[in-house]
C-alpha cells in the first residue's frame, strides 16, 4: 500500500509542470443570459452579452477542441439552455468527439427537451439545487427554482434519460442537509455532486453569510469520507489538510489542467476567476483557444511552481496546497498565503489582520458584471473596492 | 476474469489515448473514467496490444528490459477499469 | 485527429456507476533501482473526469 494518500501524488503536478498541450476537460459558459439571479452566481448572470460568440463561432471553438482531443466539456452559463443553438450545439460537440456535461437550472428542461436528451449519446445533465426544500433553496436562486429544479429531475426519470447529477453549492443554511440531499439524489437514482462556494462573481457580496463555519467544514469533510461516491469537482482540496485526502488530483486545476472559455469568447483561468487579471486571451485572437492555452502569459505563469509564502511554515502545505486561489483572490487575501477558509484558522487570522489596517486595502471586486440589477455601471471591466476597518 | 499474460487483450473501443510528455492520457467515454499512464512506453504497449497474440508477447516487444513485473500489473489495472479488455 | 470511439451514457442505477476517486493500481513494491527510468512510483493512475478543481 502507497504510504501517502494515492490523490496527492507529487509526481503528477511535476508531470504538469511543463503544461498539458491541452485541457483534460474545461468549462465553457455559452450565455451570460439567464433567467433566474441566484444570489452567489459565480458568473454574475442575468443579462446577455451582445458580443455572445456566434453559433459558427461556438462550432469553431468545439472544432478546436476536437483537434486538442479535449475528452470532455462542462457546458453552463448563465442559463445555457436559452441559447437558440444549444441542441444544435451539443450534438455537434457529441458528433465530433467531445463529451458534454450542461450544467442548467432545469426551468427549461421541459418533458419534450428531456425525451430529446434522453435520445443523444454521451450528454451529461447536471441540475443546479441549493436546498432540498423551497425555504432553505429559493434563498439563494430565487422563488420557484426549487420546484422547476424538481420539475425537470421528474421529466428526466419519465424521459428514461438515465442517470443525472444534482450538483449543490455548500452553504451554512443546507449544510444540514446533506443526508437528505443524499436521499434525494438516491430516489432519482441520481449522482449527487457538492461543490465549494467561492466569493465569486455575485458570491463575492454573499459570501460573508453563505460559506460555511469552521466547524461545518469539518462535518462536511467527514462526510465526504462517509460518502465516497459523492462528487466534489476536487473543489474541497483545502480540506485535505483535515487528514486523510479526499477523491481527485487535491490541486487547483486553473490555467494547468482547466480552464474557462466565456459567453464572448474571453478565456480566463478558471470559472472562479472572472476578472481581468485572469483572462489569459480570447478565442477571437488569431491562434484561437490553442495559443491561448498553450502560450499565454497567465497560464504560463501558472504553470511555475507556485511559492508557499506565508504557508511555507505549515505542515499541511503539501495537503492543501495552499487552497483556492479564486477565495483568496476575492478576500483581499495574497495568493501566496492562507485560503480564507483555511482549517487550521490561517485565513480567518490572515482577514482580521487586513481589516484592522489603518490604511484601506484594496479588495478585487467582480463588479456587476452581467447582473440584471446592480449599482456600478454596466460592463465588463472589474472594480476594487476598498476595505476599511471591520466591524 | 484475472489478468493473464498468456492470453490477447485490445484496448478497448470506448477508450481514447491522448498522448503527454509523461505518457498518456486514456479516457473511456463509456464509464467517465480517466486514467494517467505515467510512461511512454506504456502508451506504445496499450495501443499495440491488439495486434500480438498474447500481452506476454506485446510486453517482450514494448517494454524496457527489467520492468515485465511492473507492466504486467499495470495492465492487471487497466484490465479491471476496461481501459482494455480480452479479445 | 482523435480516434473516432462510440460513446454512450451511463445507465441507470442499475448500469455502471461511474468511478469516483483516485485509486493506485500496478502497486510495485519491491526494492527500487536507480538506474530504472520510472522507479517504484504507480505506472497508471486514475482520476475521475470531475476530479478536477476548476470546473462546474
Amino acid at each position: 500500500m502507497p504510504a501517502e494518500s494515492p490523490a496527492a501524488t507529487p509526481s503528477l503536478t511535476d508531470r504538469f509542470s511543463h503544461g498539458l498541450d491541452a485541457p483534460i476537460c474545461l468549462t465553457w459558459e455559452l450565455t451570460y443570459a439567464c433567467n433566474l439571479a441566484c444570489v452567489h452566481c459565480l458568473s454574475s448572470s442575468g443579462r446577455r452579452d451582445p458580443r455572445e460568440l456566434s453559433p459558427e463561432e461556438a462550432r469553431a471553438v468545439v472544432d478546436e477542441l476536437h483537434d486538442m482531443q479535449v475528452f470532455y466539456v462542462n457546458i453552463g452559463g448563465g442559463e445555457p439552455m436559452i441559447r437558440p443553438d444549444f441542441f444544435d450545439l451539443i450534438g455537434y460537440a457529441v458528433d465530433r468527439g467531445v463529451g458534454v456535461k450542461f450544467s442548467t437550472n432545469g426551468t427549461m428542461l421541459t418533458p419534450e427537451r428531456a425525451r430529446r436528451l434522453a435520445g443523444m449519446d454521451y450528454v451529461d445533465v447536471q441540475i443546479s439545487l441549493d436546498g432540498t426544500d423551497a425555504d432553505v433553496n429559493d434563498a439563494v436562486r430565487g422563488p420557484g427554482s426549487y420546484s422547476a429544479a424538481r420539475r425537470a429531475m421528474d421529466n428526466l426519470a419519465a424521459a428514461e434519460f438515465g442517470q443525472f447529477k444534482i450538483s449543490v453549492v455548500v452553504t451554512r443554511q443546507n449544510v444540514s442537509q446533506l443526508d437528505a440531499f443524499r436521499a434525494l439524489a438516491d430516489s432519482y437514482g441520481a449522482q449527487l455532486r457538492l461543490t465549494r462556494l467561492r466569493p465569486s462573481g455575485r458570491g463575492a457580496d454573499t459570501w460573508d453569510e453563505l460559506h460555511p463555519t469552521q466547524a461545518q467544514q469539518r462535518e462536511l469533510y467527514r462526510w465526504l469520507l462517509d460518502h465516497p461516491d459523492t462528487l466534489t469537482g476536487d473543489s474541497f482540496f483545502h480540506l485535505s489538510a483535515l487528514g486523510e485526502s479526499l477523491p481527485g488530483l487535491n490541486l487547483c486545476g486553473a490555467g494547468r489542467v482547466v480552464c474557462l472559455i466565456d459567453p464572448v469568447g474571453d478565456v480566463y483561468a478558471c470559472p472562479f476567476v472572472l476578472h481581468e487579471q485572469f483572462r489569459a486571451g480570447s478565442v477571437r485572437d488569431p491562434g484561437g483557444f490553442a495559443s491561448v492555452w498553450r502560450e499565454s502569459e497567465l497560464f504560463t505563469e501558472l504553470r511555475e511552481p507556485q511559492s508557499a509564502g506565508a504557508c511555507a511554515s505549515c505542515g499541511s502545505y503539501d495537503a492543501c496546497q495552499g487552497g483556492c486561489m479564486a477565495s483568496k483572490f476575492f478576500t483581499g487575501l495574497p495568493l501566496d498565503g492562507p485560503d480564507p477558509e483555511c482549517v487550521h484558522g490561517h485565513g480567518e487570522a490572515a482577514l482580521a489582520a487586513l481589516g484592522e489596517r489603518l490604511e484601506p486595502v484594496m479588495v478585487p471586486h467582480p463588479g456587476s458584471g452581467h447582473s440584471k440589477t446592480g449599482r456600478r455601471p454596466t460592463g465588463r471591466e472589474p472594480v476594487f473596492v476598498t476595505l476599511g476597518r471591520r466591524a | 476474469m484475472s489478468f493473464q499474460p498468456a492470453r490477447p487483450y485490445e484496448k478497448h473501443p470506448k477508450v481514447a489515448i491522448r498522448r503527454e510528455s509523461f505518457g498518456g492520457l486514456a479516457y473511456h467515454y463509456g464509464n467517465r473514467r480517466l486514467t494517467f499512464l505515467k510512461a511512454p512506453p506504456l502508451v506504445e504497449l496499450v495501443e499495440a496490444l491488439g495486434g500480438f497474440a498474447s500481452a506476454a508477447e506485446a510486453i517482450d516487444a514494448h517494454v524496457p528490459a527489467g520492468r515485465r513485473a511492473a507492466y504486467e500489473r499495470a495492465l492487471a489495472g487497466l484490465l479491471d477499469s476496461e481501459v482494455i479488455r480480452a479479445r | 485527429m482523435a480516434p473516432r470511439v462510440s460513446m454512450s451514457r451511463t445507465a441507470g442505477p442499475s448500469g455502471p456507476r461511474p468511478y469516483e476517486g483516485s485509486t493506485p493500481m500496478a502497486d510495485d513494491t519491491s526494492v527500487t533501482d536507480a538506474d530504472e527510468q520510472i522507479d517504484d512510483e504507480l505506472l497508471v493512475e486514475e482520476v475521475s473526469i470531475d476530479g478536477m478543481c476548476g470546473v462546474y
